[in-house]
Parts: structure tokens; C-alpha cells; sequence
């Protein structure tokens, strides 16, 4: 207790002595978080680690103002080193609530109320008797189907009434209830089958992405992951099948997106059956299905199902998918793992060792590899079946979609925890967890390519983005060679091979040496204001849901259109030599459109140009006959390569613009630039 | 390394860091710390930055490694980051960092570098970027105007923001700025435009000026002091062209 209570007392004093950042806030939440620490802890030995990082926490304190970037890595120390105090806590009675509570006040206080929390605190608000109409703003959003329709479901708004008198706090209180009643049944759930570490494995789900970056937050996952798992649980416990049934039906009720998880359950269920009696029970439960859905169509109008997902255009969608855009599917699959921006690699590594413990947990836990396995297996390819390459829902917390896989994952990681690499593995997933609890807006993306913390930390200069995957700028070799760095870790973890910390710094060391090396590709997005005068990026609004639809590139562009607009490029070459310069665009624009000029020194170049509209994909065509809009969006991709002599350190790309009508949209739209 | 980054102070301080490690014999945390502290140096553009980093990862780890030869290679890593001149004020540092090699117990070597790190701040504050880093609000056109849309806090570790207009001569300027954090009535913080300049003192300020000449900065005035977090939040600003 007197540690944590003087660790808080002395970060609180240090904050203010080095004149951090934030004193009022987070000057005060991670000390706060420190003392209420020190209360749930009582008494017990001094976290070792606990020390360490406290003292690494005080020495990156000093070291704050060196660049804007350190004070996230500085604050965020300090919350780390709190982790290993809540792990000792929860191994006591009652210890994950203990262990949750110090983490509140910074879910409440710090992590804005955006997204779809505000939609569903409304629904929760109409249910309520005497609402106070404090959501009232809320009345529609995008994706709804309908006048008087919500693409959100009632029962989880329902679920979180007894919270809507506490406001914001209340709703979200509820859901952290909804979290503690997960990890609890799932600690259970562990002991029954006989982890040792069954206290300390859920709470990981808490302090670790993606379940700490929704813990507390007014989204259905984590209630959806304690429905699961107590049907489980309860199956496992005294093979009481009527829980999981009346788990599998509620999980379709709380969000349709959980449909997977369900079929998952049925399955495992279906599986406990033999014979004639396994396919009687199959067509009892198709029966049933069907029946629910004629049920929604014939008496409550479609409100569940049809309103949302049966309108026809979305079922050929859907349908066609796995025939002409069987690609697509396949690269939102693997981005669940590797993508940078929504990707579980780079925000909770500790998933490689999940994945890892995978084999011994079927060989040795046979039943709940089954339990937990089949239902996180089908959600997870119902989601990205369902979704497309949109599985990922930015910009609310990234991974949160993937929350019922946490499960399954966290139990085979209980298989593998004292395995070589392990444990560094969780360790930068908690440090990570901590950075997103103390600066939640860098859980956020935007679908643009970009990382929020990768940003902050590496900077516009440097050359990560090119080393790493996304979905967005896709490109095969970094995709390929992430998916097989993952898998040889997997495997190294699996095989139980010696070395696997080393493979791991050293893959670290190498990403940042690369990534630190300067760069020569600058994409549209990455251009900082300093290399920029007045050029906008288009759609301005950072909001994927703008760029959902796009059928060729999801990626943003810069728009050059005034001869005002301008970009700079840095040339690192020496005056004399001959630098190599390709620069990918789209041209809109009547006659022979606007020009691009490229300046450097005293050598200036231009190429008039206009993009072709593209023909729509054919998987569109085969849904409606529907004509492209001629935006930005559906023209060609032009190219322009060259040698330019080097004749300042500096390239300018500028526009020629167009002569006739200035309407809304021509002009340059620039994509990415290379000078090597 | 060298051949990748080309030998500089802060490439030479990395390489020490990393020989440290080869010989560390510790707690492992520490020592994944120190990993993922210097790895994050290499990955970082900005010198300041690589060198708080790198200083970071090799007093942590030489607090607590066993082992002379690496907490040896670790002091290298710690000059070689002070000579790189990224950060100010570090001498006192560097020679409690020499001292701190030899002690046998962690708590000594730990005392030294706390020690150091004491005597550093209180003879020149906390180390800052040499040269401090400036930013540039990004701008755009608008219907009469430039706007400057995007908010930028500015504090210690980056304190200076540029507004540009190009080749446009606005009549008139209006900027939004929020300024706080010290516990006194002196101006936070200056606008400046050619030979003008405007405080800014704590508190919402709009400041408004005729015929401004471009660039304009905004600039955090303060030097670090105990118990003062200046800070000045731009919220944004017009121009008018018409």
C-alpha cells in the first residue's frame, strides 16, 4: 500500500516539478490511479516491476520536452508501471473488480463521447420513462435504414437503463459491469478447466487492445463476449444446453453482427450430439432460425433483420463477394491481424501467442478449445464475409470487432505463457494498452493509411509507412513479408524454439531502422503543412464513411486547383546528379485539363493531362445497372515518370490550372510522389 | 547502422547502446525497456527526441545492469547523445553518469543518475530541443480568405507555430488562441508579425491586427520554471483577401 500511495505522491509531485503537460488531467488521473491502487492493493510485497518502471517513468519525466511525441511516451510509462500492482490484485477475492477500478476514472474523464455511444445512449434515453432528452442531438445516423428505423438493435440500449440516470458516467459505468461480468465468467470458466493463471489471464483482456480499448465504452462487445462466455461456461459447468441456447438467441438480439458467434455456439452444441439425433437437432434449430425470421418479417414489420440486412441490393452484395471479390475478402482477413491502423500485430502483439498456444490448447483443453474456438472462428469470418474490407468499423476504437476472440486467444495464451518471448510479447501489448488508457484519441484511425501513434512517435520525415501493411495502400511484398514474420514467431512460439525474444528485438530493431531511414515516397496524406501551401485533402473530412463506397482506392488525395497551391518535396541528392521522379495523380478537367509543373532550381518541366472515367467493377454491374459519377474518385490513375537534373534540394509540384468554368472538383488530384 | 544512418553523434550513441545490451546482465524488463526505448531512436526524425530516447534507454539500463563492460558501453551511449548537442544542459548528467559506472549496488547507481539528472535541472531546467521545433499551421482558402482550421497546443517541446499566407496580402487578421499554465500575470506567449508583436497573456485571447506581415508566429515566451506548465492552445485564425 505505502509504495503505490508514495509512487502516486511522488509522480504527482514530478509531473508538476518538470512541468509536464496536462497537470489538471492526466497530472492528475495516473497519480489518482496510483492512490486508489495503493487502497485496493492493502498489503503485500512491493511489485518489483512496479519499482523499475516507476524509476524509468521519473527519468523519461525529465526528458519530456526534447519533441512533442515524448511527453505520450513519458505519461504513458507512468501508467504502466501501475499494471503490475492490478496483476497482483487480481488474484485476490473480488480481485478483478479491484483491479478495474483504478482504470475508471481514466475511461471517464478522458475518453470523449463519440462514435456510436451517443446513438445508442439515445436509444437507451427513448426507453426510458421520462427521459431528460440529454441525447435528444442524436436522432439519426448514417447507415440507418429508415425513417423510424435504427441500424442499432434495443436490447443492449435496454440492458444499460439502470445507468442512464448517471448520464455519460451511468451508461458507462453499465458497461464496464457488462466487461467485469466477461472477464469474471471467463476467470471461472478458465479455473474449471484448469489454468493455474486464472485470475491474472482476463484481467490481461483489460489492460491490453482491443478489450481495454472499449472497456467501458457504450459498444456491444463486451456484453456480447459475457453472453458468450456464460453460456459457455454454464455448458461446461453442468452440461446445461438450455444456456447456451438462450446465449446463442440473445447474442442475435444484442447485435445481428454477432450472428457468427451464435452459429459458433449452435455448432459446438451440435457437436455434442451423435447420429440421427445431431441431424434432428440441425433441423430443429434451422427450423427455428427460419421461423424467427418469418416471425420478423410477418409481425414486427422486419424491425430485427430484414429492415437492416434484406434489402436485395445488400443480399447480392453479399452473395457475390466470394466470386469476384474473393481478393477483397481475403485481404480484410489478414488485416485483422497485420493492418497498421486496425490490425491486432502492432496494438496487442500478445495475440502472435495466442495464436501460438492454439495446438496445446486443442490437444490438452479438447472442450473449451471447441467452445471458445468455434464461435470466435465463425464470427470472425461472418464479420469479414458480412463486411468486406469495412470490418473494422474505423474510426471507434481500433480492434473492437474483434472483441469475441479474445476468449479463445486468452486461453491459449494461458497454454504458452511461460514459453521463450512470451511474456515481452505481453509486456508491449500492456505498455501499448497503457498509451491508448492515457491518450485515448490514438486509439482512433481513419481508414487513411495512417497510424495515430505511429504518427506521433515516428514523425512525417521517415520512411515507416512504406514498411508497413495496410489495407488502405496495399502492396503484396509488405503484406506477404508481415504474414510470414508472424507466422515464423507463431511457430517458433509453438515449437517451443529457443530465441524467440531475439527474433523479436531484432525484427523490432529492423522496422525502426528501416522506418527511420529517410524517405522517398511521400503519400498525399502524409505531406505535412510545412511541405504544403494552401493544397487541401480530398474529401477534406478525415470520416471513412465518405470513402466507403469507393470502388477503385479508399486512399485520400491532395487537390491542387489554385495556382496558389503547391507542394515541396525534399530532394536528397546532390546538386548535378540526375534524380528519379514518379508521380501517381488523377487529372479532372475539360480540353486538355490542368497541368502539373515540376520545378527544381532553374529546371521546370509540365505534362496536360485528363484522367479517363473508369468503367464500374463487374461485380457492381452484376448488382445494378448503375453509372459511375464523374468524381474524382472514378477517374484513371495517371503516372508520370522522369529524370530530373538536381539543381536545388528541393522539387515543386505545382498545377496549371485548366481554363474554363471553375466548378467544384478539377484539378490536380495527387496521390503519392517518389524522387530517388 | 552506420552504413544505413552515416556516422553521427546520435548513430554512434545507438551503436553503444546496443553494444550495452550484448553485455547486459539485469532484470529483463529493464532490459526490454531499454530495447524498445533505443529501437524507438532509430525510428524517431527528430534529433531531440533520438537523444532522450537513447539517454533513457541507457541510464535505465545502467542503473541496473551487473555488468561493468555494458554499463561502460552505456556511459559511451550517454555521451555520445549529450555531444550529439540535441538536448541543453546535460553536462552535470554525463559526469554523474561517468560516476555512476563503477558502484556495485543498483540503489548507487541509481542514486548517482538521480543525482545528475537533479543537478542538470537545477542548474540549466529540463533538457530541450536544440533547436526547438517549429511547426506551421496548415492553411487554406476559403470564401473571402485564409483559414487556419486545425488546432496545435504549444508548449515546451514544441513551441513556435507559423502561420504562412503565400503570395496573398491579407487586410486583416484574427486569431484564437488559449493561453495558460503559469502562476503569474506576465504575458504567456507573443504573436509577431514583421516588427509587431502582441502578448498573450493566460487566459481566451483574440488577437486582431490590420495589414499583418507574413509569416506571423506564435511563440511560447516561457523558460521551464517548477510548478508552471505554460502552454498556448491556437484555436484557429482568419485572414481577409477581400
Amino acid at each position: 500500500m505505502a509504495f503505490h500511495a508514495l509512487g502516486g505522491i511522488l509522480l504527482f509531485i514530478a509531473w508538476r516539478m518538470t512541468g509536464m503537460p496536462s497537470p489538471g488531467v492526466l497530472g492528475r488521473l495516473i497519480p489518482l490511479a496510483w492512490l486508489i491502487t495503493a487502497v485496493v492493493y492493502g498489503r503485500g510485497d512491493r511489485p518489483a516491476a512496479s519499482l523499475q518502471l516507476l524509476g524509468i517513468s521519473l527519468l523519461l519525466f525529465v526528458f519530456w520536452a526534447a519533441a512533442p511525441g515524448m511527453f505520450t511516451v513519458a505519461s504513458s510509462s507512468a501508467m504502466l508501471a501501475v499494471f503490475p500492482g492490478l496483476m497482483k490484485v487480481s488474484r485476490r477475492r473480488l480481485g478483478l473488480l479491484m483491479a478495474v477500478i483504478p482504470l475508471v476514472p481514466m475511461i471517464l474523464v478522458l475518453v470523449p463521447f463519440t462514435g456510436d455511444e451517443p446513438h445508442y445512449a439515445r436509444i437507451t434515453e427513448e426507453l426510458f420513462p421520462g427521459g431528460t432528452g440529454r441525447f435528444q442531438e442524436y436522432q439519426r445516423q448514417a447507415g440507418d435504414p429508415g425513417e423510424g428505423f435504427r441500424h442499432h438493435q434495443s436490447l443492449y440500449p435496454a440492458l444499460m437503463l439502470p445507468g442512464y440516470p448517471g448520464g455519460i458516467t451511468g451508461i458507462r459505468l453499465m458497461n464496464t459491469l457488462f466487461a467485469l461480468w466477461a472477464v469474471t465468467v471467463l476467470s471461472r470458466t478458465m479455473r474449471k478447466s484448469g489454468f493455474r493463471k486464472w485470475r491474472e489471464l482476463p484481467l490481461l483482456a483489460l489492460l491490453t487492445m482491443p478489450g481495454s480499448g472499449v472497456l467501458g465504452l457504450v459498444y456491444p462487445g463486451w456484453l456480447a463476449v459475457a453472453v458468450f462466455v456464460t453460456g459457455v461456461y454454464m455448458f461446461l459447468k453442468g452440461g446445461r444446453k438450455v444456456w447456451v441456447l438462450a446465449a446463442a438467441g440473445a447474442l442475435v438480439l444484442v447485435k445481428i453482427r454477432f450472428a457468427g458467434l451464435s452459429l459458433g455456439l449452435l455448432l459446438a452444441l451440435l457437436l455434442e450430439y451423435r447420429g440421427r439425433k445431431r441431424l434432428t437437432i440441425a433441423l430443429v434449430l434451422l427450423s427455428v432460425a427460419a421461423a424467427g425470421l418469418l416471425f420478423d418479417f410477418g409481425f414486427l414489420g422486419g424491425r430485427v433483420f430484414w429492415v437492416r440486412y434484406g434489402n436485395v441490393e445488400f443480399l447480392k452484395t453479399v452473395l457475390v463477394q466470394p466470386l469476384y471479390r474473393s481478393s477483397h475478402l481475403l485481404l480484410a482477413l489478414f488485416s485483422t491481424l497485420v493492418d497498421i491502423e486496425s490490425g491486432l500485430l502492432w496494438k496487442a502483439p500478445w495475440v502472435l501467442a495466442g495464436l501460438a498456444g492454439l495446438p496445446a490448447l486443442r490437444r490438452e483443453r479438447r472442450a473449451l478449445f471447441r467452445w471458445l474456438g468455434l464461435p470466435g472462428l465463425l464470427y470472425l469470418l461472418v464479420l469479414v464475409y458480412w463486411t468486406g474490407t469495412n470490418w473494422s468499423g474505423m474510426p471507434t476504437p481500433a480492434g473492437r470487432m474483434l472483441l469475441p476472440l479474445l476468449p479463445i486467444l486468452l486461453a491459449s495464451l494461458g497454454m504458452v505463457m511461460k514459453r521463450a518471448g512470451v511474456r515481452v510479447l505481453v509486456w508491449i501489448s500492456m505498455a501499448a494498452g497503457a498509451v491508448y488508457y492515457c491518450h485515448p484519441l490514438l486509439r482512433m484511425n481513419h481508414a487513411d493509411g495512417t497510424d495515430a501513434l505511429a504518427s506521433t512517435l515516428a514523425g512525417a520525415a521517415g520512411s515507416l509507412a512504406a514498411w508497413v501493411p495496410s489495407a488502405v495502400r496495399f502492396s503484396l511484398p509488405v503484406f506477404l513479408f508481415w504474414i510470414l514474420g508472424s507466422a515464423l514467431v507463431v511457430w517458433m512460439i509453438a515449437a517451443r524454439r529457443g530465441g524467440t525474444g531475439y527474433v523479436l528485438a531484432a525484427g523490432f530493431a529492423l522496422l525502426c531502422l528501416a522506418g527511420g531511414t529517410t524517405r522517398t515516397r511521400w503519400e498525399a496524406e502524409d505531406i505535412p503543412p510545412s511541405m504544403k501551401d494552401f493544397c487541401q485533402l480530398y474529401p477534406r473530412e478525415t470520416e471513412p464513411e465518405h470513402r466507403k463506397f469507393w470502388m477503385f482506392s479508399t486512399q485520400r488525395m491532395l487537390r491542387l486547383h489554385r495556382e496558389e497551391d503547391a507542394v515541396r518535396i525534399p530532394v536528397r541528392r546532390d546538386p548535378g546528379d540526375v534524380a528519379a521522379v514518379e508521380i501517381t495523380y488523377r487529372s479532372m478537367g475539360e480540353g486538355r485539363g490542368p497541368g502539373i509543373r515540376l520545378t527544381c532550381g532553374g529546371w521546370s518541366d509540365s505534362l496536360f493531362s485528363v484522367s479517363d472515367m473508369l468503367d464500374p467493377p463487374d461485380w457492381t454491374t452484376r448488382i445494378r445497372e448503375a453509372g459511375l459519377e464523374k468524381r474524382p474518385e472514378n477517374l484513371g490513375e495517371l503516372r508520370w515518370t522522369l529524370e530530373m537534373p538536381v539543381t536545388a534540394d528541393t522539387l515543386l509540384i505545382e498545377v496549371i490550372p485548366a481554363a474554363g468554368p471553375d466548378d467544384d472538383l478539377h484539378g490536380i488530384y495527387l496521390d503519392a510522389v517518389t524522387v530517388r | 547502422m552506420l552504413l544505413l544512418r552515416g556516422i553521427d553523434a546520435l548513430s554512434l550513441s545507438a551503436c553503444f547502446l546496443a553494444a550495452g545490451i550484448l553485455f547486459y546482465s539485469g532484470p529483463a524488463r529493464v532490459l526490454a525497456a531499454c530495447v524498445l526505448l533505443g529501437g524507438l531512436s532509430l525510428l524517431v526524425r527528430t534529433d531531440g527526441f533520438a537523444a532522450a530516447l537513447l539517454l533513457a534507454g541507457a541510464l535505465s539500463a545502467m542503473a541496473c545492469s551487473e555488468c561493468v563492460i555494458s554499463r561502460s558501453a552505456f556511459l559511451l551511449s550517454v555521451a555520445a547523445a549529450i555531444l550529439s548537442g540535441s538536448l541543453t544542459g546535460l553536462v552535470p548528467l554525463g559526469i554523474a553518469a561517468a560516476a555512476a559506472v563503477f558502484p556495485a549496488a543498483s540503489i548507487n547507481r541509481s542514486a548517482f543518475i538521480g543525482a545528475g539528472l537533479a543537478a542538470s535541472v537545477a542548474a540549466g531546467g529540463i533538457p530541450l530541443a536544440s533547436p526547438p521545433a517549429a511547426r506551421r499551421a496548415e492553411e487554406y482558402f476559403v470564401r473571402g480568405g485564409i483559414a487556419w482550421e486545425h488546432s496545435e497546443r504549444l508548449d515546451l517541446s514544441a513551441p513556435a507555430l507559423v502561420l504562412e499566407a503565400g503570395e496573398a496580402e491579407p487586410a486583416d487578421l484574427r486569431i484564437l488562441l488559449s493561453a495558460g499554465g503559469v502562476r503569474d500575470d506576465e504575458p504567456v506567449g507573443f504573436v509577431m508579425a514583421g516588427d509587431t508583436s502582441f502578448p498573450v497573456p493566460s487566459g481566451e485571447v483574440r488577437i486582431r491586427m490590420n495589414e499583418p506581415v507574413f509569416p506571423v508566429s506564435v511563440v511560447l515566451s516561457r523558460r521551464w520554471k517548477p510548478m508552471n506548465h505554460p502552454v498556448i492552445h491556437f484555436i484557429g485564425a482568419e485572414a481577409g483577401t477581400e
